[in-house]
C-alpha cells in the first residue's frame, strides 16, 4: 500500500475530508496502531515523539517541520510516499518506536524551484525498529542544497538510508549516525550523478558506541561533464564497542575528461575485536564492455549509457522494494540520456 | 633456547650502548635555538655563505609557522629544553680503527662494519650531530660515484649541493619542522650516481643519536642521474632516556630520466624520541623511486614519504611497515603527486598495533591536471593486537581528471581464531603462534630487504612481539 502524504494539505482543508492520502490523515497500518504524520508543534506536544525531539543536540533543534511517528509494533505496509514540491526545505523527522517497521520515500524535495534549499532529516529508530529510508534529490545547474542527516539507532535497531543526488547543481550534506546499542545496524547508500558543473560533497560519519553493532556504506557516482564529487566517509568505533563490522566500498566512474573526484574512506578504530574493510576506486568504464557493446551493434553514447546503468546496478538493487527501485532508476535513466550523448 | 639467545644478545647490545652514550660530547649546544647557535653551527662548519643564509631563513620561518594542527599530540616534545646541536669528541674517518672505540664498538654491536665487509658498497655513520664514519668501496669511486657526509659535500661539491638542498624537493618553509631542519641540520648523506652507472650493492648510513634531550636533524641528499640505479639503506637508534628527543632528519632524492633509486629506511628510536621526518623524491621521465620504511621505535611518528612523479611515465613503489606498541602512536603513511602522463604509483603497507599502541595510515594519492591516463594503487592492511590498541586509516584519492585510475583497499582486524588454533593445534605456544602469524603478516615487505636487513627487521620485529602473551 503506497500512501501520499501531500503537504498542501498542512493549510488547505483537504479536500476529501478522510481521503488517506494527504499529511493530516494517518497512514494504513497492518494492526489497530497508528502511524501518524505530525506537524511540529503537535510532535512537541505528544509524548514520546516532544521526548526524542527534545534529545535532539542543540544544533539540529527545529522550531518547524514534519514528523512522521511509528507508534511500538506498528508496521506500515509498503513504502510511505513524501511528495509533494510545495516546500523543498525544512526539517523531516522520523520516530520509529521499539518494534516498528517504515518504509519512507521521500522525493518531496526532488525537482522543487530554482533557489537554494536546506534541509534536515532526523531519524530516531527505537530498539528492534527498522526504518528504510530513500530520499532523492534533483538539483538544477547553479542551486544549491546544503542538507544534515542526523540519525540515532537503538538495540537491534535497522536503519537503511539511500540518498540519491541528480543533477547540476551543487549539494553539500553532512550524514551522522550513532549506533548507540548493542546489535544496532546502520546500511548507508549514496548515489550522485554529477552532470554540468555539478559538485557533490558528502560528509558520512557512522559512531559505533556499543558491542555487535554494523555498518555498511556503499557509494557510486557517475560524473559527466564538469562535474564534481567529494566523498568522505568516517567510521568510527569506540573502545568499548567489541565485535563491530564496519565496511565501505566507495566507487566513482569518471565519464568525461574533465570530471573531478575526491574519495577519502577512513576508519579510527580503538578496539582489536573488530572487522573493518574498505574498498576505494576512481576510473572510467572498462574499455573492454564498451568494445563488446559496440561490437554487439549499440552506437557509443549508448554503450556508455548502458555502462553507467551498470555501474549503478549493484546499489540500486540494494533499494529494499520495487516502486522505490523503478522511481530511482527512472530518474537515472532519464539523467542518462539527456547528459551522456 | 632461541628466544633466551635474542634476550640476552638484546639486553648486552642494550648495555654496550648504555656505556657508548657516556662517551663525552665536544661541544654542545645549551638548551634552546637562537641565531647565536644557528650562526655559530655554520662557523664551525665552514659553510659557504649561501647555507649560512639557507639556516637563518629557516629560523626565520621557524619562528612564523605554527604547531601542526593536526595529527597525533606533540605536547611531551618541550623544544625549548632540547640540545639542537651536539657534537661527539670523533672526527669524520675512512678507517674504521680511527674511530673512538666507544662509539666504534656501539656500531660494532649493531653490525655495521661487518656489514660493509659483506654486503654494501658504502657505509656511513653519524654519531649525533656528526658523521664519524664514512666509506666507499674504491670500485664505485673510480666510476665517479660520490658518498660523503652531507657538511662535506656542502663544501666539496656546492654545484650538485647548492640548487637541489631544499629548495625544488622539500622547500624550507613546507612546515615548521623542515623550518627547523634548514637552521639546525647537520651531518646526514650526500649520493651522487653519475649517468648511466648502476650500483649494484647498497649504500648504508646509521644514524645514532646519543645526547639525553638531544636533536638529530641529519639531511640526506640523493642524486641519481640519467639512467643510473642505486640503493640506499638507513638505519636509525637511540638510548632511552625519561625525557624526550627530537628526530627532524630530511631525505631529498633526485630521480633523473629513466633512473632507479631505492631508499629503504628502518627507524628503530627508542620510545622517548618524537620522529617527525620528512622524505620526498623528485621523479623525472622513465624514472623510478622504491620507498621502503619501517618504523618500530619512537613514541610519536609523524612520517610520509612522498613522490613526486614530474616526467612521463615515472613510478614510485611505496612498502612500509608500521609498529606500535606500549605508548606509541606510528601516524605514517605515504604521498604520490602524478603530475605527468602515464604515471603510476603502488602503495602497500602492513601494521600492527599492540599492548594500547595506535598505528595509522595517513596518506595522499593526488592526480594533476597534466597527469593523463594516472594509474595509482593503494593497499594498507592493519592487524590489531589487544583491546585498548587502535588503528586509523585516513587515505586520500584526489583526481582533476577523467582518465585516471585510482584504487584503494584497506583491511582491519585481529588475529582470527582459526589461525590460531591450526598453529596451537600443531604443538605451538600461543606467543609462538602470534609470532608467526605477525612473521606472515609482514613478509612482503621483510622479502624486499637485502637478506641482512630482512633478519633485522624479524629479529626486531619478534623482540617487538615478545611477552605479548600474559
Amino acid at each position: 500500500m503506497t500512501t501520499i502524504i501531500d503537504k498542501k494539505c498542512e493549510t488547505k482543508n483537504c479536500p476529501a475530508g478522510d481521503c488517506g492520502t494527504c499529511r493530516t490523515c494517518r497512514t494504513g497500518c497492518s494492526n489497530t496502531k497508528k502511524a501518524l504524520v505530525l506537524g511540529w508543534t503537535e510532535a512537541l506536544r505528544h509524548r514520546t515523539v516532544g521526548t526524542a525531539l527534545a534529545s535532539l543536540p542543540a544544533d539540529l533543534a527545529s522550531t518547524d517541520g514534519t514528523v512522521v511517528f511509528v507508534p511500538a509494533g506498528c508496521r506500515v505496509e509498503g513504502p510511505v510516499r513524501l511528495a509533494d514540491c510545495g516546500s523543498p526545505n525544512g526539517t523531516l523527522a522520523v520516530v520509529a518506536e521499539a518494534g516498528s517497521e517504515l518504509t519512507l520515500l521521500d522525493t518531496a524535495r526532488c525537482g522543487c524551484g530554482d533557489g537554494p534549499q536546506q534541509a534536515r532529516l532526523l531519524i530516531f529508530v527505537g530498539r528492534g525498529a527498522t526504518v528504510r529510508l530513500t530520499e532523492l534529490r534533483c538539483l538544477l545547474e547553479d542551486q544549491r542544497f546544503d542538507g544534515r542527516i542526523w540519525a540515532s539507532v537503538n538495540e537491534d535497531g535497522r536503519l537503511k538510508l539511500f540518498s540519491g543526488l541528480l543533477g547540476g547543481g551543487h549539494l553539500n550534506c553532512r550524514t551522522e549516525i550513532a549506533l548507540e546499542s548493542r546489535g544496532a545496524a546502520v546500511e548507508r547508500y549514496g548515489l550522485a550523478l554529477g552532470t554540468e558543473n555539478g559538485h557533490c560533497e558528502m560528509n558520512d560519519t557512522i559512531r559505533h558506541f556499543a558491542v555487535g553493532t554494523s555498518s555498511y556504506i556503499m557509494t557510486r557516482s557517475v560524473l559527466t561533464d564538469h562535474a564534481s564529487a567529494d566523498w568522505r566517509l568516517l567510521t568510527e568505533i569506540e573502545p568499548k564497542a567489541e565485535e563491530c563490522d564496519g565496511r565501505q566500498d566507495c566507487r566513482t566512474l569518471l565519464l568525461s575528461p574533465t570530471a573531478r573526484a575526491e574519495i577519502v574512506p577512513s576508519f579510527e578504530i580503538g578496539t582489536d575485536d573488530v572487522t573493518c574493510s574498505h574498498s576505494a576506486s576512481i576510473g572510467q568504464p572498462d574499455a573492454q564492455s564498451l568494445f563488446y557493446l559496440e561490437s554487439r551493434g549499440l552506437p557509443a553514447e549508448q554503450a556508455r549509457r548502458l555502462t553507467a546503468l551498470g555501474f549503478f546496478r549493484p546499489l540500486v538493487e540494494r533499494i529494499w522494494d520495487d516502486e522505490t527501485r523503478e522511481t530511482v532508476l527512472g530518474m537515472i535513466q532519464s539523467r542518462l540520456e539527456c547528459r551522456v550523448n | 633456547m632461541a628466544e633466551k639467545r635474542i634476550k640476552k644478545e638484546n639486553s648486552s647490545l642494550s648495555q654496550e650502548l648504555a656505556r657508548a652514550s657516556r662517551s663525552p660530547a665536544r661541544f654542545q649546544s645549551g638548551p634552546g635555538l637562537t641565531e647565536e647557535l644557528v650562526v655559530e653551527i655554520s662557523r664551525q662548519k665552514d659553510e659557504p655563505e649561501w647555507m649560512l643564509e639557507r639556516r637563518l631563513r629557516g629560523l626565520e620561518l621557524w619562528q612564523e609557522k605554527p604547531m601542526p594542527a593536526w595529527g597525533p599530540s606533540l605536547d611531551g616534545l618541550e623544544l625549548d629544553r632540547l640540545s639542537y646541536f651536539v657534537r661527539p669528541n670523533a672526527e669524520e674517518s675512512r678507517y674504521w680503527k680511527d674511530v673512538p672505540t666507544e662509539i666504534r664498538r656501539t656500531f660494532d654491536r649493531l653490525g655495521l662494519p661487518q656489514a660493509e665487509r659483506e654486503a654494501l658498497s658504502g657505509v656511513g655513520a653519524q654519531f649525533d650531530s656528526d658523521v664519524v664514519y664514512h666509506n666507499l668501496k674504491k670500485e664505485w669511486k673510480e666510476l665517479g660515484v660520490i658518498f660523503e657526509s652531507m657538511d662535506v659535500a656542502v663544501r666539496k661539491y656546492p654545484e650538485l649541493v647548492r640548487e637541489r638542498f631544499m629548495s625544488r624537493c622539500v622547500p624550507i618553509g613546507e612546515h615548521k619542522f623542515t623550518a627547523l631542519h634548514a637552521a639546525v641540520w647537520s651531518g646526514g648523506t650526500f649520493i651522487y650516481v653519475p649517468s648511466g652507472v648502476e650500483v649494484t650493492v647498497p649504500m648504508q648510513a646509521y644514524f645514532r643519536m646519543n645526547s639525553e634531550r638531544g636533536g638529530q636533524f641529519e639531511h640526506t641528499l640523493i642524486v641519481a642521474d640519467e639512467g643510473s640505479t642505486v640503493e640506499y639503506i638507513e638505519g636509525c637508534s637511540a638510548p632511552n632516556y625519561t625525557t624526550s628527543s627530537l628526530h627532524a632528519g630530511c631525505v631529498e632524492i633526485f630521480v633523473g630520466r629513466n633512473a632507479t633509486v631505492r631508499y629503504s629506511s628502518i627507524e628503530n628510536w627508542s620510545r622517548n624520541v618524537y620522529n617527525l621526518n620528512t622524505k620526498r623524491a623528485v621523479v623525472d621521465e622513465g624514472g623510478t623511486i622504491e620507498w621502503l620504511s619501517g618504523n618500530l621505535g619512537s613514541c610519536t611518528t609523524m612520517l610520509y614519504p612522498c613522490s613526486v612523479l614530474a616526467g612521463r611515465g615515472a613510478r614510485s613503489d611505496a612498502l612500509g611497515i608500521a609498529m606500535a606498541g606500549v605508548g606509541q602512536q606510528q601516524d605514517t603513511g605515504f604521498k604520490a603527486i602524478h603530475l605527468a602522463a602515464d604515471t603510476t604509483s603502488t602503495i602497500r603497507t602492513r601494521s600492527i598495533s599492540k599492548g594500547g599502541g595506535r598505528a595509522s595510515y595517513r596518506g595522499l594519492v593526488q592526480v594533476g591536471p597534466e597527469a593523463a591516463a594516472a594509474r595509482s594503487s593503494v593497499s594498507c592492511n592493519a592487524l590489531i593486537i589487544g583491546s585498548g590498541s587502535g588503528s586509523d586509516t585516513w587515505p586520500i584519492l584526489r583526481t582533476v581528471r577523467g582518465d585516471s585510475e585510482l584504487t584503494h583497499e584497506a583491511r582491519v582486524g585481529r588475529i582470527g581464531t582459526e589461525e590460531m588454533f591450526y598453529l596451537m593445534s600443531r604443538g605451538l605456544t600461543e606467543d609462538e603462534a602470534i609470532k608467526m602469524i605477525v612473521g606472515g603478516f609482514v613478509d612482503p615487505v621483510v622479502r624486499r630487504l637485502p637478506l641482512e636487513y630482512a633478519v633485522e627487521l624479524n629479529r626486531l620485529v619478534e623482540m617487538e612481539m615478545e611477552g605479548t602473551v600474559g
